[in-house]
């Protein structure tokens, strides 16, 4: 586990080492603290982490310019901030967590939880996704979304105008951030069910979704019994 | 003078019809005749008496014994009055022989001042029936006028009318116009007070004076019914009408331009003062057609400050603007629509002032609700800083992390724990105590700096240094301007290549500024966007407007060793 910490005040970039190296034990490969935000994009940069934690209100700067800086790369965030009334908003950027100050040991180690528990179910107001455009940062929103397909180290969102962009987050990752109506229906799909017409079974054993659009999409076994018992279709 | 008295009659005659008084009869007998002879004989009271070679003049300059004859016709009407009346205007000491019989004796007449008894002004005499017949009378007056003394010369006007109301028409009137005369004395006391309350608003006294002119005006113009005087008395009172008319037609623009706040208006207060005094002077200042003159200088003059208040857009120009129209409309409309023996001097100007006056009256109020207005919202503002005060103890960035590294602190270092909870509850201390007051002393604010460095240095982990030099204790300071600086010192910068973070204030009194400078010494953050109006600045803004006005200044910038806020508050606030 690779993690970086951004926070401007020592003594709690302290409790936060203190607590993760706690949590983390020999499973900690890396952890590093920056005390600003260009100190961690130059770091970024230049180093690969899976989870990022970050202050909202760092030395001044507007904290959700900071998040949309974050929320592109493929590592999970989550925000450990004094302003609790911004959380709903943090969600809807994409964050896995966020932990009010003051926190104890057990409401961090809550949110380290979240990385690796099965449960996907979270459903916390995602409404954004970050891709890059001609060089710049462009957010999509989610509702756009009808199906996302895993292509190796990125993942490729398919959206209701037909077109279709690149976003950096991986598919386990993503589906611990979108919301209830998207289902894990394969290895390498996340759908909106939303825009599911019909769940059909083939010969063979072969089992797809039909979309609005007409296209249609595999889903594995194992999934296909879940899917029939929570959606009506 | 004889256009002033038939001027007066004709508007007491309008008030008479406007009271409905008891008298109804409206009977009033002119003479139709005039002539005038100096010198002194007895036989001059006959009516036989051929006066056709002596001058038909109604006035003389001379000084000494002289006689004048009237002739008046009594038609039907006179059989209508109850009691004849003769109400006298006479501007020296006569006897009265009606038909040749001596009717009255007003002073006594002499030969020279020291023989002479002054008469006086008006005077009523009872017409016996036995000698009103209905037909042609002579009316001789034997008259002496050693006590006058103006270059105006003696007169004498009469009439005949039902003789109560000759006399009590008189002191109707007057009582009327003494009420108006009482609303403007009490106006004036009243707005001499308000001025005294607040010294700096002129226009309330001017308004005052205003105020006191009138009333003076009124008192001096009616009170002849009221203290008959003696004749010669009558032009010493013209000429202080027509000076309190002058005072008025200068004192009604002066208070236009300085409520109005024109500018320029020390030199056109002064070319027109001047215009005036220079009229009054080559113009004898009794003649009612100087007062008319100088009366349509004062609507001139005030017609050119309406239509300065009109360009310039300033508040309740067009009150003033409604005035003047209604003025002149009123004028047109006495002018022209009524009998033009009705235009009088007198009406439009007792009319037109007071219009003129209610307006003013009317713009003072709006003024005054202004700053009333005013007043409650700087109150409110005042209340609202407070509040944002009391509320830095609480801000989410400040509280939360503070505590947040408390619990680090007391899981690591209990000890130093408690030092740090001292620290902070010292703060709170300071915050609490100078929340509500709008200026502290500066050393209560260094304290409480020292403090939230102290706080600072715990959560940071950064040693921050507390300097300062010239301070005076005792000078005072609205509250938590250099605290919400440091806050932003702290934010905005790193600890310098030598390590070292540090505040340093220093004061310094000039004859007209007091200036204290804060220095931080310390690495800025790079590419920072430095806001030069977040919250902390428009704290600090409002409470130096809250305590000083407009009389304060605040320069922020970037230096060689950090950073550089200076706050300069003029002294003549204080």
């Amino acid at each position: 586990m690779k993690i970086l910490i951004i926070e401007d005040e020592l003594m709690i970039a302290r409790r936060i080492l203190r607590m993760t190296r706690a949590f983390y034990g020999a499973r900690l490969e890396q952890i590093t603290h920056c005390d600003a935000l260009t100190d961690g994009q130059q770091f970024l940069s230049e180093n690969e982490i899976d989870v990022l934690l970050l202050d909202l209100n760092l030395n001044g700067e507007d904290g959700f310019e900071v998040l949309k800086n974050m929320i592109g790369y493929d590592f999970h965030i989550i925000i450990i901030s004094a302003y609790q009334e911004k959380a709903i908003t943090a969600f809807e950027y994409g964050v896995l967590d966020f932990v009010p100050k003051p926190f104890n040991e057990k409401r961090l180690n809550q949110a380290f939880l979240r990385i690796t528990n099965k449960e996907t179910k979270q459903g916390n107001g995602l409404k954004y996704l970050a891709i890059q455009k001609k060089g710049s940062q462009l957010l999509l929103e989610v509702k756009d979304v009808i199906y996302i397909k895993g292509a190796r180290i990125y993942t490729e969102l398919y959206l209701k105008n037909g077109t279709k962009e690149i976003h950096n987050k991986s598919l386990n990752k993503l589906e611990k951030l979108l919301p209830d109506s998207f289902e894990r229906i394969h290895k390498s799909y996340l759908v909106d069910m939303n825009q599911v017409s019909e769940l059909r079974t083939a010969s063979g054993g072969k089992y797809s979704v039909f979309l609005k659009t007409g296209d249609h999409l595999p889903v594995s076994r194992t999934k296909y019994k879940e899917l029939k018992d929570r959606w009506i279709i | 003078m004889v256009s002033r008295k038939i001027l007066q009659q004709s508007f007491f005659l309008f008030i008479l019809g406007l009271l409905c008084s008891s008298c109804e009869t409206e009977i009033v007998i002119y003479p139709s005749e005039r002539v005038l002879q100096f010198g002194d004989d007895l036989a001059w009271a006959s009516s036989e008496f051929d006066d056709s070679d002596w001058e038909q003049i109604g006035s003389t300059h001379q000084t000494g014994i002289f006689w004048v004859r009237f002739e008046i016709d009594f038609d039907y009407r006179i059989d209508q009055l109850q009691n004849k009346g003769i109400q006298m205007i006479s501007i020296a000491s006569y006897e009265a022989y009606w038909d040749g019989v001596l009717i009255h004796q007003e002073g006594k007449i002499g030969s020279s001042l020291a023989e002479e008894t002054a008469g006086k002004f008006i005077s009523h005499i009872m017409l016996p029936d036995s000698l009103c017949q209905i037909g042609k009378h002579k009316l001789a007056l034997r008259l002496s006028n050693h006590h006058n003394t103006n270059v105006k010369g003696s007169w004498n006007t009469f009439f005949v009318e039902e003789y109560k109301c000759a006399v009590t028409n008189n002191l109707k009137l007057t009582a009327f116009m003494f009420i108006l005369a009482g609303a403007y004395l009490i106006a004036a006391i009243y707005y001499l007070f308000l001025f005294f309350n607040k010294r700096k608003e002129y226009s309330k006294f001017i308004f005052s004076l205003l105020c006191f002119f009138f009333f003076g005006l009124i008192m001096v113009e009616y009170s002849k019914f009221y203290f008959n005087y003696p004749y010669h008395f009558h032009y010493y009172r013209l000429f202080i009408i027509g000076f309190l008319t002058m005072a008025i037609a200068f004192t009604i623009p002066l208070f236009l331009s300085v409520h109005f706040e024109i500018p320029k208006r020390k030199y056109f207060n002064f070319i027109y003062g001047s215009l005036l005094i220079f009229v009054v002077t080559r113009y004898n200042i009794i003649d009612d057609q100087t007062g008319q003159f100088i009366s349509k200088l004062m609507l001139g003059a005030s017609v050119f400050l309406t239509i300065t208040t009109l360009v310039l857009k300033r508040k309740g120009s067009w009150v003033i603007a409604a005035a003047l129209i209604s003025i002149g409309l009123i004028n047109y409309f006495f002018t022209y629509n009524l009998n033009q023996l009705l235009y009088s001097y007198d009406i439009n100007l007792f009319i037109g002032f007071t219009i003129l006056v209610l307006s003013m009256l009317y713009l003072m109020t709006q003024k005054n609700k202004e700053q009333q207005q005013k007043y409650e919202a700087s109150l409110l503002h005042s209340a609202r800083l407070q509040n944002e005060l009391l509320k830095k103890n609480i801000q989410p960035h400040f509280i939360m992390n503070t505590l947040t590294s408390i619990m680090e602190w007391v899981e690591v270092s209990p000890k130093k724990s408690i030092e740090f909870i001292e620290a902070l509850a010292g703060e709170f201390e300071i915050l609490n105590k100078i929340a509500d007051q709008q200026l502290i002393p500066i050393d209560q604010e260094i304290n409480l700096c020292k403090r939230h460095l102290e706080i600072m240095g715990y959560r940071k982990e950064v040693k921050y240094l507390w300097e300062d030099g010239g301070i005076n204790a005792k000078e005072q300071i609205p509250p938590a301007i250099f605290h919400t600086m440091i806050e932003n010192g702290i934010t905005h910068n790193v600890a310098a290549e030598d390590g070292k973070f540090i505040f340093r204030l220093t004061f310094e009194s000039t004859a007209k500024q007091k200036i204290y400078t804060l220095l931080t010494i310390a690495k800025n953050r790079k590419k920072q966007s430095r806001k030069t109006s977040g919250t902390g600045i428009k704290y600090i803004q409002s409470r130096l407007t809250e305590s000083y006005g407009e009389g304060w200044e605040l320069i922020s910038e970037e230096v060689e060793k950090g950073w550089r806020s200076i706050v300069i508050i003029e002294k003549a606030n204080q």
